[in-house]
């Protein structure tokens, strides 16, 4: 029984990253129907941000989080606007011109940083124990800012003036364009707001796993996954299949080893096109 | 027409003279991998004329480097019987993964067929007892008679692949012109309107997605027997990704296209291999600025030349 519970806190602590990482994929396709590549690699440059900032000059974490959410959303809107913008936010040419643009990104900090994987000492060393269930305190950290940034960011969308421009772009650009709201301004909005929660994700990451230069490739591929299978687009969606792509992580890696985890992912994935191609909340793809 | 007939000729007959001149072995090697990526460029050009973009050919091709590694080295096979069962078995995997993945269209097929790619990739990794796990397969025999496939001589191998290349290259020409290959193309100018006149578009898709698995299994068969090394280190994402950056850079439109990126992208980062790890820089940079400036490759960029010209 504590061994289910260890496996299923466990599963909701990576989870919650997850969850947060494909929040910004989401967010991205479900507003301007695109689907950013980089987005990983946001993740591997803010961990490394935080690695120089707090590790290697000695800032506090908070400071290295800060560093890597500007240096993250700078990098982000530099793409949408020599990239993305060019090319008209065609989803297709989009899509490929981001893996040209992720592998440049990857190799670039690869020949920067070298390819030894560091470490990042937790903020919170120490554990928790309750009922025999061991949390390390950086994992609890973890989860609780990713479901306060959950959170705040459907508050956001829901009840604030740029969250709602945010919406009536996405449910008609020209109508939204007509009602005085700058679509252009709306995405680069969205794409610094995709790029930050991109950072605190890659942040939590790097702390609990060590960053480096290849680390944005795996919850890219996740974040994909956990997209299609919550429906492109829903909110609600990416959290439950974040959370549920964490747990059946963290149940198949005790029981096969990591390495297979990631074959029940597709697995998954695979059922729900047969069951259910639009995923769990999304319309019709 | 016709002129581009003798060009074609010509140039086959000085391909195939080229072993007589060259001796370098160096350079016969990498006129092996031009082979061996317009097979896999071309094989992903037919399905992309339905806009659709495999990333799990490499998955495919490893699925069948896999099969010639293991019936040539452990079961003894010929390598001759060996090459068409690793085009066979790829595409009967493609098969029930194309039904599946053709359920989304655009970039969800996209990211499921990448997700399919790594998942052969782990598997393969996985598993060490028939697959080697992370360290691959070494040792994997050439193809027989053996006193002409011996490693240190390249020609036999070049003369192999020259013929691999120019058969796959001819039965895509041929299907790409062909009433399923006009199907294809009407598909790619507007799949409502096919669809409207009773076209099975997912069909057609699935079909071009089979044949596209079993050209990559073949070139896979080829690369193994060739290299006598695979591991799942060489056939992952990245693989899949160059393959693509060979039609978008060589262009869509035509046939050409691919072969061209192809012989330019094979070419160029081999110029740059004393730069190492800037190499996959230089083939991302290629890439976006190639799709910025010249949205229809090099093929288009000088077809629009031409006609500049001529005018």
């Amino acid at each position: 029984m504590t061994f289910a519970l260890q496996i299923i806190v466990t599963g909701l602590v990576t989870g919650s990253i997850y969850m947060l990482i494909a929040l910004g994929v989401t967010l991205l396709f479900g507003i301007m129907r695109v689907v950013n590549f980089v987005h990983g690699e946001l993740c591997m440059l803010s961990a490394f941000a935080v690695y120089y900032v707090s590790v290697l000059w000695g800032m506090p974490f908070l400071v290295g989080v800060a560093a890597a959410i500007l240096f993250s959303a700078i990098v982000a809107v530099l793409c949408q606007k020599l990239l993305f913008k060019p090319l008209n936010y065609d989803i297709l040419t989009c899509f490929i011109l981001g893996v040209g643009a992720s592998f440049a990104i990857r190799s670039a900090t690869w020949a920067v940083v070298g390819p030894e994987p560091v470490a990042i000492p937790p903020t919170f060393p120490g554990v928790f124990v309750w009922n025999g269930v061991y949390v390390a305190k950086q994992r609890v950290f973890a989860a609780v800012l990713c479901s306060v940034l959950a959170i705040a960011l459907a508050v956001f969308l829901r009840y604030t003036r740029p969250g709602r421009a945010m919406r009536a772009v996405e449910q008609d650009r020209e109508a939204a364009l007509l009602m005085g709201i700058n679509p252009e301004s709306v995405y680069v909005t969205v794409f610094v707001i995709s790029a930050m929660l991109a950072a605190v994700g890659g942040a939590m990451l790097g702390t609990l796993f060590g960053a480096d230069p290849e680390m944005g490739a795996d919850p890219l591929l996740k974040s994909f996954i956990i997209v299609q299978i919550g429906g492109m687009g829903s909110i609600l969606g990416t959290v439950i299949a974040g959370l549920a792509i964490g747990l059946s992580d963290s149940v198949t890696g005790t029981v096969f080893g990591g390495e297979l985890a990631f074959i029940f992912d597709f697995a998954i994935l695979m059922i729900f096109l047969i069951v259910r191609p639009r995923g769990l909340f999304g319309y019709d793809v | 027409m016709t002129s581009d007939r003798w060009g074609i000729a010509a140039l086959l007959v000085a391909l195939a003279l080229v072993p007589l001149g060259v001796h370098d072995s160096y350079l016969l090697h990498v006129m092996i991998l031009i082979f061996l990526n317009i097979m896999l460029a071309t094989s992903m050009w037919l399905l992309g004329i339905t806009h659709l973009i495999s990333f799990g050919q490499a998955g495919f091709m490893f699925i069948g480097a896999m099969t010639s590694a293991l019936l040539t080295k452990d079961l003894g096979v010929s390598f001759w019987i060996a090459l068409p069962i690793a085009g066979v078995l790829p595409a009967a995997i493609a098969a029930p993964v194309g039904r599946l993945s053709l359920r989304v269209r655009g970039v969800y097929f996209f990211l499921v067929t990448l997700a399919f790619g790594e998942v052969v990739r782990g598997i393969f990794a996985y598993f060490q007892t028939p697959f080697g796990g992370w360290y691959g397969i070494r040792d994997i025999p050439p193809p027989s008679p053996r006193w002409l496939f011996t490693p240190l001589d390249k020609v036999p191998f070049y003369y192999l692949g020259l013929v691999l290349v120019v058969l796959t290259c001819w039965v895509i020409w041929r299907i790409s012109r062909s009433w399923f290959g006009e199907v294809l193309w009407s598909i790619r100018e507007s799949e409502l309107l096919a669809s409207s006149v009773g076209i099975n578009v997912t069909g057609y898709k699935l079909v071009a997605f089979i044949i596209s698995a079993f050209v990559a299994g073949l070139a896979g068969s080829f690369y193994a027997n060739y290299v006598g090394y695979i591991s799942p280190l060489i056939f992952d994402f990245q693989y899949s990704v160059s393959i693509l950056i060979f039609i978008v850079v060589g262009g869509f439109s035509t046939l050409a296209g691919p072969v061209v990126g192809a012989v330019v992208l094979t070419i160029v980062p081999e110029l740059f291999r004393a730069t190492g790890k800037y190499q996959m820089l230089i083939f991302g940079m290629i890439l976006v600025v190639s799709m910025l400036t010249m949205p229809d490759g090099i093929t288009g960029a000088i077809r629009r030349l031409r006609r500049r010209r001529a005018a």
